[in-house]
């Protein structure tokens, strides 16, 4: 199973990037893939691309503020968590996933 | 021959009592009636009556006409409008300018502790406290103190006599003071006092046979303050109050010792904030002033005379809150916030010990305020650039120093011209350079000879009407016309290096020749006082202005005739693009980053240094700390400014590479385009801060004793001051608080990362705190938290439209950014946040967040 993610918080400094970190290495600890776009301060980084969204079997957004470019996700299951819910336990959003969708 | 002018009132605080009393005093020496007319409120007004004057309510930018009769018409009225234009603004004090800022936020222990506080004007910073002290003025003042009503002629001479007696007392406390607005305060009492409408009125009202003198002085202060209260303007309002002050200290006078005080006289036995209506400016200069810790002022507002005099002292105060007098009860503890404009009776624990933090963290900032003050300007890799001050008035000297100027880089001594009839004599201006070079302290003070022209005119300097001043008869180019004025100038400099490192600098010069001719003027001096055999220096340096491009192109031969340069950059960039700087149209393409620009300022350099001379620059671009890093890689020796911008400059300075300015400077001289120059800078501050810079120990402090997360806030925007990271404490804390009410930046794990975008931010910065008790945050997992990361970061403003600012990070910062965001994924590993937690001091913090960075 492979999903996307897309963090941003309010000031774009901290809880996008520690969010991000976060569901990269309990991705790899779960053997789930996972890329993770993050809109920060600094702008888009590590931008989804349409085979990357068309490939995902959903769409995690870790988000504290409304999500740039959120029509690319149109049709996608969406999970939409607050980015320190992200920091605080990932493990319980990838089982979640996991469960509902059979996987 | 009648002779009128229109103008917009300049002064920003309206025309109160003191520049009342300056225009008064100017018109009071022409023969003719001057007529001070209000051309918005149609009120007009006998020039030579201050009260008169005030009572037009005359405001900021207030459309008025001045029209003087008799033979002196035209001169006087030019020397009038000299007066009004030029000389009051620069009169305003400084106490008054450093008009009290906007309330800003309420520190939010206030609000979550929910203390009872009052909301007032700030009107004085610091944090005071005391018990509170009601002054109450007791019952109204008394209609008659004389007794029986005597005839109207003796009762006319104890007026006088007491109005004599009064003003001699008044005189001569203004001559024991030593301090500018003590003195000014009391002579604007004196010019009410010696005011002809006041003396008319109480003469009038004692010749009506129904009153005595005292009653008559009473009288005549309640018309002239109801005629200033009839105003809205608050400014009027506090004048209302002179006025009083003095009737009833008249009065009192002329009832004699017998007859019960006026006013009663302030006693204090303990530490107090004094609480008072309104508190009379004679009251505040004669009460002992030992245990008053704190003013609150209920009525008055900030420009009241007491409030100005009590900010000069560094004494708390807070204006402006109808009510509070009632709600203070005698003796209990007040805290007052001047600063923020802010007085808690009855502190809790928690907002006590709030402030105790807050006063010590002002204590410190002020400590190493002056401690920086004293260092040199100088580069992160040691290359010394001098920063110092441009003034005009050695009034600011003292301050300037203050602020940490290395010296005067500019004075101007034109504005000792303005407003007057004839230029000042030798012996004037020696005192007065003399009294620059003694009080400088050693440090050099370069004065610049008179810079006059079309756009200043002076009665007594016969200037034709230019069509284009700026490329007219200024500067060094009147010399030559106006040796005499210039010859006595520089013998006065002559005289007074004597005493100090002065330095002499000529305007305006365009030529090798005008330069030979000044210094010729100079010899000449020299040759006369020794002929005379009146002490002087002899060696005195002597320099020119660079401001003109065809002298911008030679300085290497101007070096024959000049022992320093001092680019006017204001100048040189008008005459450069052939733009004037007062023209909204074009102004804009005065750009100082334009390649054409930098090639000047270089060749001026490069001409100065290849000669072994010394180049300075005194324009405005020297206070832009974004252009900084051009001006050192250019090679300029001296930056001077206006002094507030002196601690931020060097501030900035200490944390630039000399060299890499140079090879910034050098990558863009070929450039064609401004914007070209604009990007290599934003990059070039964006490498500036290195990863290395963004924590030093000075940030980090492992035995916090903040106990709430008020604290906690308190104490990482006060490291971050102490580290010479922040421009003002008391913003990065509230924006601290605005980033934590969008949502709690505890994370759980025991850990918080506090973090703000701000201007108030210096340099990208990460603090650390590690509390000695865990401190409650509302963390995601309830948690309290060991452990505080402060990430701070530059902000600029940026408005779209009628939409409030939003902060953004400056362009420079996006390089500190980059490892921010990598410290901040680093964050969520368990083992960087133990070794945090575990570290045995900030040098280990120190190394694991910069091996953080790093990854």
């Amino acid at each position: 199973m492979t999903l996307v993610a897309v963090t941003a918080c309010p000031t774009g400094i901290a809880h996008t990037y520690m969010a991000a970190e976060q569901l990269e290495r309990t991705g790899r600890k779960l053997g789930i893939k996972i890329k993770v776009e993050t809109q920060g301060a600094m702008g888009i980084e590590n931008e989804l691309s349409a085979a990357d969204v068309r490939d995902a079997a959903a769409v995690v957004l870790a988000v504290g503020i409304p999500v740039l470019k959120r029509e690319r996700f149109d049709g996608k299951k969406i999970y939409e968590i607050s980015p320190q819910e992200a920091i605080k336990s990932p493990e319980a959003l990838f089982v979640r996933i996991k469960d509902e969708l059979g996987l | 021959m009648a002779f009128e002018f229109e103008f917009a009132f300049p002064l920003p605080l309206g025309l109160h009592a003191r520049p009342a009393g300056v225009i008064q005093e100017k018109a009071e020496s022409f023969a003719g009636d001057v007529v001070w007319e209000n051309l918005r409120n149609g009120l007009a007004a006998d020039a030579k009556s201050v009260l008169s004057l005030v009572a037009t309510d005359t405001r900021f930018r207030d459309p008025c006409r001045v029209r003087i009769a008799g033979p002196e018409g035209a001169e006087a009225g030019r020397e009038l409008r000299g007066l009004i234009l030029e000389t009051l603004p620069r009169l305003e004090s400084a106490a008054e300018e450093a008009a009290p800022a906007a309330a800003s936020d309420i520190p939010r222990i206030l609000l979550a502790e929910k203390a009872v506080f009052f909301r007032g004007v700030p009107a004085g910073p610091g944090i005071a406290r005391g018990a509170a002290f009601i002054h109450d003025p007791g019952p109204g003042e008394a209609e008659d103190r004389s007794g029986p009503v005597r005839s109207p002629e003796v009762e006319t001479a104890a007026f006088r006599a007491a109005a004599n007696d009064l003003a001699a007392g008044i005189l001569g406390r203004r001559e024991q003071s030593r301090e500018r607005t003590e003195r000014a305060v009391l002579a604007a009492h004196l010019a009410i006092l010696r005011d002809r409408a006041f003396t008319a009125k109480v003469e009038e009202i004692i010749a009506s046979g129904t009153r005595g003198a005292a009653a008559a002085a009473l009288l005549a202060g309640r018309h002239f303050s109801e005629m200033l209260s009839a105003s809205p303007s608050p400014y009027l309002q506090e004048r209302m109050a002179d006025v009083r002050d003095i009737s009833r200290r008249l009065a009192a006078r002329i009832a004699g010792p017998a007859a019960p005080a006026s006013e009663p006289e302030i006693v204090l036995s303990e530490p107090v904030i004094l609480a008072a209506e309104d508190l009379s400016p004679s009251q505040f200069i004669l009460m002992d002033k030992t245990l008053l810790r704190g003013l609150i002022l209920e009525k008055a507002g900030v420009t009241s005379h007491t409030l100005i005099l009590c900010r000069t002292r560094g004494i708390p105060a807070m204006a402006g809150c109808p009510g509070i007098l009632t709600r203070l009860r005698p003796g209990e503890a007040v805290l007052l916030d001047g600063g923020r404009g802010l007085a808690v009776p009855a502190p809790s624990a928690a907002v006590a010990r709030y402030y105790e933090r807050e006063a010590a963290a002002e204590e410190k900032r002020a400590g190493l305020r002056r401690a920086r003050a004293v260092l040199p300007g100088r580069t992160a890799d040691g290359r010394r650039v001098e920063i110092a001050a441009n003034i005009g008035d050695p009034q600011d000297l003292a301050g300037a120093l203050a602020e940490g100027a290395e010296g005067v880089g500019l004075f101007r001594t034109e504005l000792l011209l303005l407003g007057r009839r004839s230029a000042p004599d030798e012996e004037e201006q020696t005192a007065l350079y003399t009294r620059l070079a003694t009080e400088s302290g050693g440090k050099p003070v370069i004065v610049r000879t008179f810079d006059i022209g079309g756009d200043k005119p002076l009665p007594f300097l016969p200037l034709p009407a230019e069509s284009n001043p700026f490329l007219g008869f200024r500067g060094i180019r009147l010399y030559e016309r106006f040796a005499d004025l210039i010859l006595v100038q520089m013998r006065a400099l002559l005289r007074a290096a004597a005493s100090g490192p002065l330095k002499i600098m000529v305007p305006m010069v365009a030529t090798a020749e005008e330069l030979v001719a000044a210094r010729g003027l100079l010899e000449k001096a020299r040759a006369g006082l020794a002929a005379a055999g009146i002490p002087h220096r002899p060696d005195v340096e002597f320099g020119m202005m660079v401001e003109v491009p065809s002298a911008a192109l030679i300085v290497d031969r101007l070096a024959d005739y000049a022992d320093f340069f001092s680019v006017g950059s204001n100048d040189l960039l008008q005459y450069t693009f052939a733009a004037d700087r007062g023209n909204p149209a074009v102004r804009g393409l005065n750009r100082p980053l334009h390649p054409a620009f930098l090639r000047l300022l270089r060749s001026v350099v490069d001409g100065a240094h290849e000669r072994g001379r010394w180049v300075g620059l005194c324009g405005e671009i020297a206070a832009e700390s974004r252009l900084l890093p051009v001006l050192v890689g250019l090679g300029f020796d001296e930056l001077s400014m206006t002094p507030s911008a002196v601690p931020d400059i060097k501030a900035r300075l200490r944390t630039l590479d000399g060299e890499a300015c140079r090879e910034l400077v050098r990558g863009v001289l070929t450039s064609g385009l401004v914007r070209e120059v604009e990007e290599a800078l934003d990059g070039f501050s964006a490498a500036g801060p290195s990863k290395d810079g963004l924590i030093v120990p000075a940030l980090v402090n492992l035995r916090s004793t903040s106990r709430t997360k008020f604290e906690a806030l308190q104490e990482l925007a006060a490291l971050l001051e102490g580290a010479d990271r922040a421009a003002d404490r008391a913003e990065v804390e509230a924006a601290l608080w605005r980033r934590e009410d969008t949502f709690s930046t505890g994370i759980g794990f025991g850990m918080a990362i506090p973090h703000c975008l701000s201007p108030a931010v210096r340099a990208a910065s990460v603090g650390v705190l590690r509390f000695e008790n865990p401190v409650a945050w509302d963390s995601a997992d309830g948690r309290p938290v060991e452990l505080a990361l402060m990430l701070a970061i530059p902000a600029i403003e940026k408005s779209k439209g009628d939409a409030p600012a939003e902060q953004h990070a400056a362009p420079a910062e996006q390089g500190s950014l980059k490892y921010l965001a990598r410290l901040s994924r680093r964050l969520v590993h368990d083992e960087f946040r133990d070794g945090l937690k575990a570290a045995a001091d900030a040098a280990e913090v120190v190394r694991l967040v910069s091996a953080a960075l790093a990854d």
